[in-house]
């Protein structure tokens, strides 16, 4: 882990701001958003229809947290577990593939495919590097 | 680890209540049994409605509308609703060329995919209605249900 107090600063910029960004665009399309969680046929639609109206909340909330540093640990934390979800998601749409937009970003979107699970992976790194951070960033 | 866990219950349920305040009019048409095919809103699609397979029969038998498949080639192939036209939604993804549906303005369409949650439909007659028709419909059931009721397939080579 890395403890340097300006890595950990823009650590919680970038993956706080991406967080706020993504769930902004969710917001304004809660029906895209949800169309985009059926696509990867994993949720029943009435369970899909509930996560589009709750985890663009969430990620705009924990990013505002994570970014103010109020419930800081607990939004990194919250983050790495969504991360990790959306991981986990696009590998298994791979594995039967299901070839779809990630839905991440809105109508932004990308492709659900290698290179968004290697830049999830790399932002699950700094969320986690700021949740088992020792010191505050600054 | 009490403080982190009450502080993500928190975040989640706080959550809740926006999401839940922002969408009060999304969660009712919900609850009035809107979205559980798909999420198409009819404001912005007021063209396309979902039909299950004895609306789809129906059409089939008086002729009246145009059956279109958005499945893969192959798939097609391998058996489809007799007469229907293929328009793989992974070869049109950008957009359709209008040429590919040479009908008047009120045809009437039935668009369908495999079934079972297949979404190629919808996302097909989004891009039919973009061209400006406004009578489509999506059989859900698909062509798996529509062979399961023992209704004719036709292969093509």
């Amino acid at each position: 882990m890395i403890g340097n107090k300006w890595v950990l600063l823009g650590s919680k910029l970038v993956v706080g701001g991406l967080f706020i960004w993504a769930g902004v665009l969710k917001i304004i399309d809660p029906l895209g958003f949800g169309q985009s969680i059926e696509n990867y046929r994993f949720f029943p639609p009435g369970l899909a229809f509930i996560i589009a109206i709750i985890l663009p909340w969430v990620e705009v909330l924990s990013g505002v947290f994570l970014i103010i540093g109020l419930f800081r640990r607990s939004s990194a934390l919250i983050i790495s577990i969504l991360l990790l979800g959306f991981i986990g998601l696009v590998v298994i749409a791979m594995l039967r593939g299901i070839d779809t937009t990630c839905g991440c970003f809105g109508s932004l979107s990308r492709k659900a495919d290698l290179s968004l699970i290697l830049m999830d992976t790399g932002m699950l790194f700094l969320a986690l590097n700021i949740f088992f951070a020792k010191r505050r960033p600054v | 680890m009490k403080k982190i866990f009450r502080e993500i219950v928190f975040i989640v349920l706080v959550s809740s209540v926006l999401g839940a305040a922002v969408n009060f009019s999304l969660i009712r048409r919900f609850v009035r049994g809107e979205f559980k095919q798909g999420f198409l809103a009819p404001e912005e699609f007021p063209g396309i409605r979902f039909i299950a397979l004895q609306e789809t029969e129906d059409l089939f038998g008086r002729g009246q509308a145009v059956f279109v498949d958005s499945r893969s080639r192959d798939e097609f192939s391998a058996g489809h609703i007799p007469g229907a036209l293929n328009i793989p939604l992974e070869e049109n993804k950008s957009g359709l060329n209008g040429g590919l549906l040479p009908y008047p303005q009120d045809r009437t369409f039935v668009v369908y995919c495999q079934g079972g949650g297949c979404q190629t439909s919808i996302a097909l007659a989004k891009l039919i209605h973009d061209l400006g028709f406004r009578d489509i419909r999506i059989f859900s059931g698909g062509s798996a249900e529509w062979s399961v009721s023992g209704l004719p397939l036709e292969l093509s080579r």
